[in-house]
């Protein structure tokens, strides 16, 4: 129901963000602490801050102690013992003015940070774009329904299965060991590497290998992803030379090589196409590279890191890496290239993947044979185990 | 994207290289100085010869240094700052430098085109970060330096006296003003950026817009006193609008469009007024304490991006109560609407229909008022406590319908009288106050409003609704990939029937990807005021208002 309900209130949202309610939500004070609660708000009773909850016209006392979404010490009942307290935070106070003797080039708006994110209700900011519409209860199958792409490394094959009925319609041969494949944005074509030293462009319109690009043998093809343009793709080399090969894909051949740690896996691109970030599962880093120049950015201290997901501003970037103990999810601000947050997932955490509407990641933990899922909205994890000897590897989203 | 090679080798021991840390160039953290708007949308290019502004990490000296004579020069503080395209640089000419954020002056020889910036501190360089250079893209100074609200607009009185505009210093129709912003375009004949310009007009076509209506321009060009600052001295057109927060933007080259900023207008000297919603926006240039309990009807009909249209109705209450303190320049976004009859923009860095970031201002500098427990709300449908089911917020959701039986429909506020009570809180009494929710407003053209050309005005028209109601447009354009947002405020004249948005206030709007999932475009009509707004009298108020909001809400593509 929450989900049905969301999607309008986040129109409402906007609706009210640029009406008066814009102000009103923007003006409490609330932001760390969460000041009000649903159907809960924290009142001064007896001097002490309590969390007080309403059920229609009757309200009652809920907690004078810590609760795991209130604390006391954020509140403050000095100024009326017997009245709603205060939060402790003060508001963000405005930058200041150019100078009296004209404009100042100094004074400037600082670089955007999400924390004013934090003066909408929390609910506002998870909501789907697209309603809920419930499925029907014996789906009908039509082509509509998305196939799924999968390599099969050890037959040298790439299956394409119908998702609606169930079933493999298609089995086409690559240059051995293939590994990753990517769909160009247009639908037409889509990209397998091969660890032999190969690059297969499929026909998705006939299942047929439309060229293949056969690279120096020096160059073992690993991770792919294709810029937003579809003008290149990018291919990881998972070897001790390690680089990564720019592919215009108009031509069809390498046009550069960026330089890269050894064995390179994953490579990830930002949804506005500037960045690739590449993972390491061997190293101790992910590299963060600028696309129009094909330079190095950054690195980011994250050893044996797998996968990297954005979310759709490409604002975050969620990275999976093993480490020591359990596996991790890292999250990373893409601006400033700081942790933000880790998350705790099952051993050996390999895939990635984000939800629309950035509510959920899904991760794929290898060692464990489970699968991670994890709210973004409530920064909570939630693992289950497949169950027999699952060792899962793989996620696509059925939109 | 699994695949066995990877995981033979997972359980290698690795440790972590700890590494020196460079300058770094934040991404998507160049901006140009005045107007920072977003690269994503087509006025967030720098402009040769403007001034433009860098943030990252390590790029400066932990003392800021500010560059206090000519010739400029690099480095400045240790720093240097290149432009780089293929094997041709050119060095730009820092005026401001700390370890978080230069300024610096875009050589008027720098290479048009999608460039690179690179920061080098004491030989020690940082990453290239991309940059897309053209001739012109303005960008006006603001009061707040936040590239929004009241601009850097000085009234011109005397040659000694040209006192800066602002609420209580406002001007009149047909005043001289000197607008400074930055971006007209490139210094000419090959003179340098880094001494003191010469005056005179640079060729460069350029419009000033005031309330929409255009103004005579007696300058454009340089500042004689800083580099890659420009001036611009118009006329406040006769048939310009009065108000508090009058919008004004240039247009240069016919097409590119600067950040909007606000200026006073006044007939008469003194505190300027405002004809849309005066008793909140007078309390809030004053500074008086106001409380508002506003109820709304938002009504929302989804046809892009998604299986099959939806309608998606949800009635909401907010309320909230504060005492402005907001300085010489009062403005916050959702208080400061234009004129009627007249419209503004806001361009912003990251989702702001999610409201993050928030635009500059929306937050108040001051703690909100107590306004006690939740309200209670009496109507035909019977009693609601109005619970804060929002986190963070004193707002709730109080009933919704979703059609195709998705949701059956729980809506409260539906026409008819209700009564609100509050029982008062720390800084605010109890109150009871009686308001009614007019009849429905009707968006007669919503469902032909889809496919939005940017490059034609966009006419809606409506009927019904409540008697003296003030209809606002809004558009909210998001592109997700380069997390950049737009959005325009329109307020129709009091009294129409239909309204036509100009193309100026659509061109900064992102256009509507092909995969509609990465964009987020919507139109919403926006009911405000009318017979439905009563006042709150409450011990500890100055001003009290109670109120009924409708929105009407279309999603659209644009073109």
């Amino acid at each position: 129901m929450t989900i049905r309900l969301s999607a309008s209130t986040k129109f409402m949202a906007a609706g009210i963000l640029l009406s008066l309610g814009w102000f009103v939500l923007e003006s409490c004070d609330c932001d760390t602490t969460g000041f009000y609660y649903d159907d809960f708000w924290v009142a001064c009773v007896a001097g002490k801050p309590t969390l007080m909850a309403s059920s229609g016209s009757s309200v009652s006392t809920v907690s004078t102690g810590p609760l795991a979404d209130f604390s006391p010490a954020n509140y403050d009942c000095k100024k009326d013992s017997n009245s709603p307290p205060r939060p402790r935070a003060s508001a963000p106070a405005d930058l200041p003015p150019g100078t009296s003797s004209g404009p100042s080039p100094v004074a400037g708006r600082p670089h955007a940070t999400p924390a004013a994110a934090a003066y909408l209700p929390q609910q506002l900011r998870l909501l789907p774009f697209l309603p809920y519409v419930p499925p029907s209860a014996t789906p009908t199958c039509d082509s509509s329904f998305p196939d799924v792409l999968q390599t099969d490394q050890l037959e040298g094959l790439l299956t394409r299965i119908t998702t609606c009925p169930f079933a493999i319609k298609i089995t086409i041969p690559m240059v051995p060991l293939p590994l990753q494949v990517a769909v160009t944005p247009d639908g037409s074509t889509a990209l397998v590497t091969s660890f032999n030293s190969a690059l297969n462009f499929v026909n998705l319109a006939t299942n047929t290998v439309s060229f293949t690009l056969m690279t120096d043998p020096s160059i073992n093809p690993d991770g792919i992803a294709i810029s937003p343009d579809g003008t290149r793709a990018y291919i990881t080399s998972f070897n001790t030379n390690g680089g990564v090969s720019v592919i215009e894909l108009a031509s069809r051949a390498i046009i550069a090589t960026i330089p890269t740690n050894a064995f390179p896996q994953g490579v990830e691109i930002t949804p506005d196409g500037s960045q690739l970030w590449v993972t390491y599962p061997l190293g101790a880093s992910v590299d963060i590279f600028d696309t129009l120049t094909n330079t190095r950015v950054t690195g980011l201290n994250i050893g044996q890191s797998v996968d990297v997901a954005f979310n759709s501003t490409g604002t975050h970037a969620y990275i999976t890496s093993s480490g020591t103990g359990s596996g991790l999810v890292t999250e990373i601000d893409t601006s400033t290239y700081k942790t933000l947050n880790t998350y705790a997932v099952g051993s050996q955490p390999v895939d990635i993947s984000i939800s629309y509407a950035d509510q959920f990641l899904v991760v794929n933990n290898y060692g464990e044979g489970s699968v991670s899922v994890i709210d973004l909205g409530k920064n909570a994890v939630v693992t289950t185990q497949l169950g027999g000897n699952s060792t899962p590897t793989g996620i696509s989203w059925v939109h | 994207m699994g695949n066995p090679i990877r995981f033979g080798a997972l359980c290698a021991l690795l440790t972590g290289v700890a590494v020196a840390q460079p300058p770094l160039i934040y991404n998507r953290s160049i901006y140009n100085a005045a107007s920072f708007m977003p690269a994503g949308i087509p006025s967030g290019a720098i402009a040769q010869g403007s001034i433009f502004s860098i943030f990252g990490g390590q790029i400066g000296p932990a003392k800021s240094v500010t560059a206090t004579s000519f010739p400029l020069g690099a480095p400045l503080g240790g720093v240097s700052i290149n432009i780089v395209q293929g094997s041709t640089i050119v060095t730009a000419y820092p005026v401001y430098v700390s370890a978080s954020q230069i300024n610096a002056v875009m050589p008027s020889t720098a290479p048009l085109g999608m460039a690179s910036v690179q920061v080098v501190v004491n030989n020690a360089k940082s990453n290239l970060a991309p940059v897309q250079i053209v001739s012109s893209s303005f960008g006006i100074f603001t009061a707040k330096g936040t590239g929004i609200g009241p601009g850097v607009l000085y009234n011109f009185v005397a040659q000694n006296n040209q006192p800066i505009n602002s609420p209580t210093v406002t001007a009149k129709n047909g005043q001289v003003i000197t607008l400074w912003g930055t971006g007209l375009g490139p210094l000419s004949n090959g003179a340098a950026d880094n001494v003191a310009p010469a005056a005179g007009d640079l060729p460069v076509q350029v419009q000033v817009f005031v309330g929409g209506q255009p103004a005579t321009i007696q300058y454009s060009g340089r500042s004689t006193c800083c580099a890659g600052v420009d001036q611009i001295v118009f006329t406040i057109p006769s048939n310009a609008p009065t108000g508090c927060w009058v919008p004004v933007y240039v247009k240069t080259l016919g097409t590119t469009i600067s950040n909007f900023v606000t200026m006073a207008i006044e007939p008469k000297a003194g505190v300027c007024t405002t004809d849309v919603l005066p008793q909140v926006t007078s309390s809030f240039v004053t500074g008086l304490k106001i409380a508002e309990a506003l109820f709304t009807r938002a009504d929302t009909y989804q046809d892009v991006g998604v299986l099959a249209p939806v309608d998606i109705m949800a009635d909401y209450h907010v309320s909230f109560a504060f005492e402005p303190d907001q300085g010489q320049f009062p403005f916050n976004p959702a208080i400061a609407f234009p004129p009627s009859g007249t419209c503004t923009v806001y361009a912003n860095t990251g989702d702001m229909l999610n409201g993050s970031p928030a635009l500059p201002g929306m937050a108040p500098t001051s703690a909100p008022l107590d306004l006690g427990a939740p309200f209670l709300l009496t109507g035909s449908g019977g009693e609601k406590t109005l619970s804060f089911g929002f986190s963070g917020a004193r707002a709730g959701y109080i009933g919704g319908q979703i059609s195709n039986n998705i949701l059956p429909s729980t809506l409260f506020l539906n026409p008819g009288s209700y009564t609100v009570q509050g029982f008062g809180g720390m800084d605010v009494g109890p109150f009871s106050t009686t308001f009614s929710i007019p009849p429905a407003l009707s968006w007669t053209n919503r469902l032909q409003t889809n496919i939005v050309p940017r490059s034609q005005p966009l006419t809606v028209s409506w009927t019904g609704g409540d008697s003296g109601q003030v209809i606002a447009l809004l558009g909210l354009g998001e592109d997700l990939p380069t997390d950049s947002s737009v959005a325009f405020v329109c307020i129709a004249p009091l009294g129409s029937s239909s309204f036509t948005i100009p193309t100026d206030m659509l061109a900064n709007m992102p256009a509507t990807r092909a995969n509609p999932l990465q964009s987020k475009d919507v139109i919403y009509m926006l009911a405000l005021s009318g017979s439905s707004l009563k006042s709150i009298t409450a011990k500890g108020l100055d001003v009290g208002l109670t109120s009924f909001y409708s929105i009407l809400g279309k999603t659209v593509v644009l073109q």
